[in-house]
């Protein structure tokens, strides 16, 4: 067995006992327990993270995932302040002499309308919480934001937000504080989304009007997120409308949307079910007629999301939920008798069950199924070609939330995934011969338990501390190769099914300090470690749906990533403007990339063209938010540097990774100016995406062959942006079910032709002695205009 | 998978504006760009000329400035093991040329046979390299033959072309690599569009039966390019030749990686291909390698309409 326990050691543990051992010192007075849930009155959603604040204790709790709260408080009368933002808050008289159970709705209306909200969370929330690089994205506001083609997207508004960078114009790929694509544990139901993108990265798979909370946590980890070196962005779907049916969709220049929930048991029992789809080939098809050569090419994508819950009591609900989603590329060319068909996408399913075992213990039982499957279809004339990859998983899990005191708040659970990756596998028909060389699935188990404890020491004081051991056992069929001096692979051992191939383990301890300066600043510091155990393995500048989920190996170590973080954190103007600075290191062992001379070939395992090295970031964050009022909106700026080593690249020689990027701004601002008009504009810039250029050309074959040199040496020019959206309410007042709004958007307002990618091409001949080498830069959007009308009902 | 990224970039990039930019490139390492091959029945033959700086002029380009590039002050020392042979050095007008290929080294004695094997070491002043090859055993094709090309719109040129078929039989062990080139009449062997590789990774021990694409000249300097519609396709009437040659995985990781290094490509979805040469310098940098071919030619006429 391998371990990677060194780190920290068994101190760790005795500080994480003695810190849970000080959560009994709150037991010496009896305690009476107030518990409910927190919910939207209109619709009973719950209210991800609302808070009910104690005030003479000064102290407070925050609705869980499912929307439960729980405070212990001596005996005696309480005033309660139930907040959220976007809603009115609510002050109760609580007299406690017994334990209570006191389930909240609450109705929007409030402070300010449409204001931009990336922390639904109640006010002070940025410098009272250990919680660092934490953000909360309240998804009915930014649909305000300008979109590109007029699609919101929650990973669009995430790439604005400082220490994350998008991967290129357009794309919804994100990479946060130096990690790499495969990062980021996107979940969605807690369910694990594998490739999170349609359209080769330009449409998440999110659609907007599905989804209930967004939360990215890109430094500070707590300990029941593991399984990813860098983020987690954890998408919650709505439940569903409780009270009434109700439908709402959008239709959009590319694509359409609708929404439909309501009850299936008045209070009882909800559904929701959402649908997208895009249409330009349904649009263009009829002009296209059937005799033209291409007849029968286009692209598109959908989406399904559906969920139903049933609430057979205060104690017990159950949620299935589940998305669907496919992008289907076609193309044919008669003339040459091709023809591709590309099917790709996510499926997921999750079954959870919420049971409260007391007022002080809840917990969430969580069934999970996820998918993602890509094929490719090629036939020309008689020969057809296949190839195919993917990878499976079915998960259980259990987390209890264990609400101790208003001081202490413990999160335990453990958890089980059976992984089965499908590596690029091939087959071909050729006449009457069909050939199949398949590669062999592989497939492992993910373990992993943990404990987290959220202590206020006192009032200065914040500690998250958690631990997090988890643990990953490979197991056949799988043949371990060796490549021998003739470049060809020997063969060292075969593995027969389920027979244990490698264990790997590891302890992720994960800590989170916070120390009140005063009422309205603070100073947070965190410590986590992470191992990942399957890796992506991309041999692209951009993410593709080809791209190969594999496991950790014999040969394929897990990743680990060391994280530390220091921040300021200050408030002004009674929480109206919210500010804070913060600087981190990553260090990132285990990295993977593919060597120097790697091309895909067919049914060869990606880890035989594998290199090992490691990769470091560092940086600083600067964040500047105004949060209420007409106005509002944030400046994000980072400064940051993202590297990689690799023995087996250019000599051992330390590169930039990809998307290191030296300077970062987004600049987001709202302004409502009526009911009936509201505005907004992004603005972004960022230094050049680091890239591979030849140096040398030789002639070989009479081909002119392109020379490389160092690696992401060279710079695109930097990258900057303004989007402009404009939203109209026709009928802000009207009392009639049926409403809807129009958003104008300009994407790229000054059509600033960005980079995209650069090519060499030949240019001129030699016949006329001018043939010479020419840079080339493409840049795909210029200004995009946009319209979107959205109804509800 | 090439071809499906170029069609997925194509459908893409419709909407995309280019322009031209100016890059400033450093200077390229100084490196012997060797290719260097033996057949069955063949003498070796050497290419060597010197790597330029990227944006380098290209003197017109013309395949009198390629000769000037060439590296002519070498001793090149191949041995089969049994014979010892040190190439003589040909002058410009006895280079072994195919069109923009050329050859300005041979061997005197050594000549190639199947299943042999073959060290070369190479060096000048600056430069010192040494690798070596074999020539596998032959991998005969079953038949070729021609079929007119499918859909022919009703014009008078897409009816006389045709595609050009092959029935191979794969040896059941794996691992059987190929070269392949094509022509017409008296032209030069090429690939086409510089993919030349098949392997059995896929079908090991099948019969597999595939169209043969028209061999292509990358750069048809100073030529006009046929019609769009003829390529792939050979002519009624012509005569066509195919070179089937069996490699070892050197070479093929040789060809692989070149091919995929060819210039002129780009995009989001290209990522940089180092060459994986089977040569090693001791002295400067070497590009390029040694292939051993174990050669088949067959041919057919095709009759005309």
């Amino acid at each position: 067995m391998k371990s990677n326990s060194n780190f920290f050691g068994s101190k760790l543990f005795l500080l994480l006992v003695i810190s849970l051992s000080l959560t009994s010192s709150g037991y010496a007075q009896k305690k009476l327990t107030i518990s409910g849930y927190i919910k939207e009155k209109a619709t009973g959603e719950s209210l991800i993270g609302a808070t009910v604040f104690v005030k003479e204790v000064n102290k407070g709790a925050s609705a869980n995932e499912y929307g439960f709260y729980s405070l212990s408080l001596n005996p005696g009368q309480y005033f309660l302040v139930v907040s959220y933002v976007g809603f009115k808050t609510q002050i109760i008289r609580v007299d406690l002499t017994k334990d209570y159970r006191l389930n909240l709705e609450m109705e929007p209306g409030a402070i300010t309308q449409k204001e931009i909200t990336v922390s639904a969370r109640k006010a002070d929330e940025n410098t009272k919480d250990a919680a660092m690089g934490r953000v909360d994205l309240d998804i009915e506001q930014i649909k305000s934001l300008p979109a590109l083609f007029g699609e919101v997207d929650v990973l669009r508004i995430i790439q604005l937000l400082p220490g994350v960078k998008t991967s290129g114009e357009g794309s919804t790929g994100f990479y946060v504080r130096g990690g790499g694509p495969d990062q980021n544990l996107i979940l969605l139901d807690e369910a694990v989304v594998y490739n999170a993108s349609h359209l080769f990265g330009f449409f998440s798979v999110f659609n907007a009007d599905a989804i209930n909370g967004t939360t990215l946590i890109k430094g500070g980890m707590p300990a029941q997120y593991g399984g990813r070196a860098s983020s987690v962005l954890n998408i919650t779907m709505k439940e569903g409308n409780m009270k009434e049916h109700t439908f709402e969709g959008g239709v959009g220049l590319i694509a359409s949307r609708l929404t439909a929930q309501g009850p299936i048991v008045k209070d009882k029992s909800s559904y929701i079910i959402s649908g997208r789809r895009t249409y330009i080939d349904a649009l263009t098809a009829p002009f296209i007629p059937s005799t033209n050569n291409f007849s029968g090419s286009g692209y598109y994508f959908y989406d399904l999301n559906a969920k139903v819950n049933y609430k057979f009591s205060d104690k017990d609900r159950l949620f299935l939920s589940g998305y669907f989603g496919r992008d289907v590329f076609n193309f044919a060319n008669k003339e040459n008798g091709f023809n591709i068909n590309i099917p790709w996408g996510n499926a997921t399913g999750t079954l959870r069950w919420n049971h409260l075992f007391s007022n002080k213990l809840f917990m969430n039982a969580t069934a999970i199924y996820s998918n993602y499957q890509f094929s490719s279809n090629i036939k020309q004339t008689i020969f057809e070609f296949n190839f195919d990859s993917g990878i499976e998983n079915f998960g259980t899990k259990v987390d209890f939330d264990y609400f101790a005191s208003v001081r202490h708040q413990i999160k335990f659970g453990a958890q089980h995934t059976y992984h089965i990756f499908t590596p690029s596998t091939s087959s071909a028909r050729t006449g009457e011969n069909t050939f199949s060389q398949a590669l062999d699935k592989l497939r492992a188990h993910e373990y992993a338990a943990y404990v987290n404890h959220t202590w206020d020491v006192n009032d200065k004081i914040q500690l998250n501390s958690g631990l997090r051991v988890s643990g990953f056992s490979q197991v056949g069929p799988y043949t371990q190769l060796q490549v021998n001096a003739r470049n060809e692979f020997d063969t060292i051992k075969k593995f027969g099914t389920n027979e244990p191939v490698t264990n790997y383990w590891g302890l992720e301890p994960r800590f989170t300090l916070r120390y009140q300066l005063n009422s309205a600043s603070s100073i947070k510091a965190s410590v986590t470690r992470n191992m990942q155990y399957i890796h992506l393995a991309s041999n692209s500048g951009n993410s593709l749906p080809t791209d190969v989920w594999v496991p950790s190996t014999l040969r394929v170590k897990p990743q680990i990533a060391i994280q530390y973080a220091l921040g300021y954190f200050r408030n002004f103007k009674e929480n109206t403007y919210e500010a804070s600075v913060e600087v981190y290191y990553k260090d990132l062992q285990n990295q993977i990339d593919f060597r120097d001379n790697y091309t895909p070939q067919l049914n060869r395992p990606a880890e035989m063209d594998f290199v090992f090295g490691r990769g470091w970031a560092y940086g600083a964050e600067f964040f500047l938010k105004k949060r209420t009022g007409k106005f509002t909106g944030w400046i994000g700026y980072t400064l940051s540097w993202a590297m990689r080593q690799f023995p087996d690249i250019m000599g051992g020689k330390v590169f930039p990774y990809r998307f290191d990027r030296r300077h970062d701004l987004s600049v987001v601002a709202a302004y409502e100016l009526s009911k009936k008009w509201s505005f907004a504009g992004t603005f972004v810039y960022g230094t050049g995406l680091a890239f591979t250029l030849p140096t040398g050309r030789a002639f070989i074959e009479g081909q002119i062959v392109d020379l490389y040199a160092d690696r992401n040496a060279f710079r695109l020019a930097p990258y900057h942006r303004m989007d402009l959206a404009a939203t109209y309410v026709p009928n802000p007042d009207s009392k009639k079910k049926f409403k809807s709004s129009w958003t104008f958007a300009l994407y790229n307002v000054y059509s600033r032709l960005n980079p995209y990618f650069v090519y060499f091409e030949t240019a001129g001949s030699p016949a006329t002695n001018d043939l010479r080498l020419q840079a080339k830069q493409v840049s795909l959007f210029p200004i995009v205009p946009s319209v979107t009308w959205n109804f509800k009902f | 998978m090439k071809p499906v990224f170029f069609w997925i970039a194509a459908f893409f990039f419709v909407t995309s504006c280019e322009k031209d930019i100016t890059v400033d490139l450093p200077k390229a390492t100084p490196s012997l760009v060797v290719h260097a091959q033996i057949e069955p029945d063949s003498f070796l033959v050497v290419s060597l000329t010197r790597n330029s700086d990227y944006f380098a002029p290209f003197d017109g380009g013309s395949l009198q400035s390629l000769i000037n590039s060439t590296v002519s002050n070498a001793t090149i020392i191949a041995s089969d093991g049994t014979i010892t042979d040190t190439l003589e050095a040909l002058t410009p007008d006895r280079f072994v040329l195919n069109h923009y290929t050329f050859f300005n080294y041979k061997s005197k004695t050594l000549k190639g046979k199947f299943k042999g094997q073959y060290s070369i070491k190479i060096s000048t002043p600056e430069f010192e390299v040494s690798g070596s090859t074999t020539i596998p055993d032959s991998l005969p094709l079953d038949s070729i033959w021609w079929e007119p090309k499918l859909n022919p719109e009703n014009d008078t040129l897409n009816r006389q072309l045709v595609r050009l078929m092959y029935r191979y039989v794969d040896p059941i062990t794996p691992g059987n690599l190929v070269r392949l080139f094509s022509k017409r009449n008296s032209e030069a062997f090429w690939s086409s569009d510089f993919r030349s590789l098949y392997e059995d990774a896929l079908i090991n021990g099948g019969t597999v039966i595939f169209p043969i694409r028209r061999g292509k000249e990358p750069r048809r300097f100073g030529l006009e390019n046929p019609p769009r519609e003829e390529n792939g396709f050979f002519r009624r009437g012509d005569t066509v030749f195919v070179k089937w040659a069996s490699i070892d995985r050197a070479t093929y990781d040789l060809w692989r990686t070149t091919e995929s290094a060819d210039a002129g490509g780009g995009g989001p979805f290209r990522t940089p291909v180092y060459i994986q040469s089977n040569l090693k310098a001791t002295k400067g940098a070497v590009v390029g390698g040694f292939s051993g071919y174990g050669t088949l030619y067959y041919s057919l006429i095709v009759p005309s309409l």
